[in-house]
């Protein structure tokens, strides 16, 4: 019986082994988040507005 | 160990960013600097605890490598890979593990049932808290720090615990 606690209070060590793996799973998941431009739950980062230059007067004054 | 040495080499690459012509990275560099050098002084005095195993000297030692460097971690976001791994990412990683490591050495009463509940619980702590970091900011680099910091304190505990129980392999020691 106490053996047998002893096992089941051992699971630290299980616990431990799987955080490094859930750590290294989400580094994984953030370099292609970052590599695609995206954020950690890969919802795509809003873009700057980009200016339309069609819209833009025909003469913008002295240059 | 392997940490360690990855971090050493990484920090040569920082080190070269402080002659950097480019002004802007500089500044990022110089930035950090006073972060960096204060990270050294700490880690030499948690070192020179540890080994006269001062544990809880070593203890509150971290605990302020732990202020400063979560204040330079907050403080810079987005700066380039050659500055954000070896001064600031790797450094905190290590400070945060090493603050829970240590911890459990400190903590007297060797290998009993009530400390090995514990240690379930703050395993947790300890996951939340690297996790946090991670999705927080997207910090790929923390991550893989965070990560191979875990493999390696597994590792070497387990090995350590091994030859300490198995009587046909306490020759080796």
């Amino acid at each position: 019986m106490k053996q047998l606690s002893l096992k089941v209070i051992s699971l630290q060590w299980i616990f431990a082994f799987i955080i490094f793996g859930i750590f290294l799973v989400s580094s994984i998941n953030s370099t292609t988040a970052r590599y695609y431009n995206r954020s950690f739950f890969h919802r795509s980062r809003a873009e700057p507005e980009v200016p339309d230059r069609e819209r833009e007067p025909l003469l913008s004054g002295g240059e | 160990m392997l940490y360690r040495i990855i971090l050493l080499v990484s920090q040569l690459g920082y080190l070269r960013q402080l002659w950097s012509p480019n002004a802007e990275r500089l500044l990022a560099a110089a930035n950090v600097a006073p972060y960096y050098v204060l990270n050294n002084i700490f880690v030499l005095a948690f070192t020179q605890l540890w080994i006269h195993s001062k544990f809880w000297g070593a203890e509150i030692i971290d605990i302020a490598n732990l202020l400063s460097q979560g204040t330079l971690y907050w403080k810079y976001p987005g700066l380039p890979t050659a500055i954000h791994f070896p001064a600031v990412a790797g450094p905190y990683a290590w400070t945060i593990s090493a603050l829970f490591w240590n911890g459990a050495v400190a903590v007297p009463g060797g290998d009993n049932l009530s400390k090995r509940v514990v240690a379930n619980i703050f395993i947790w702590v300890y996951f939340f808290i690297g996790q946090g970091h991670i999705v927080q900011r997207n910090d790929h680099q923390f991550g893989y720090a965070i990560s191979l910091l875990s493999l390696c304190k597994y590792t070497y505990s387990n090995v350590t615990r091994l030859l300490t129980t198995h009587a046909s392999t306490q020759l080796l020691l």
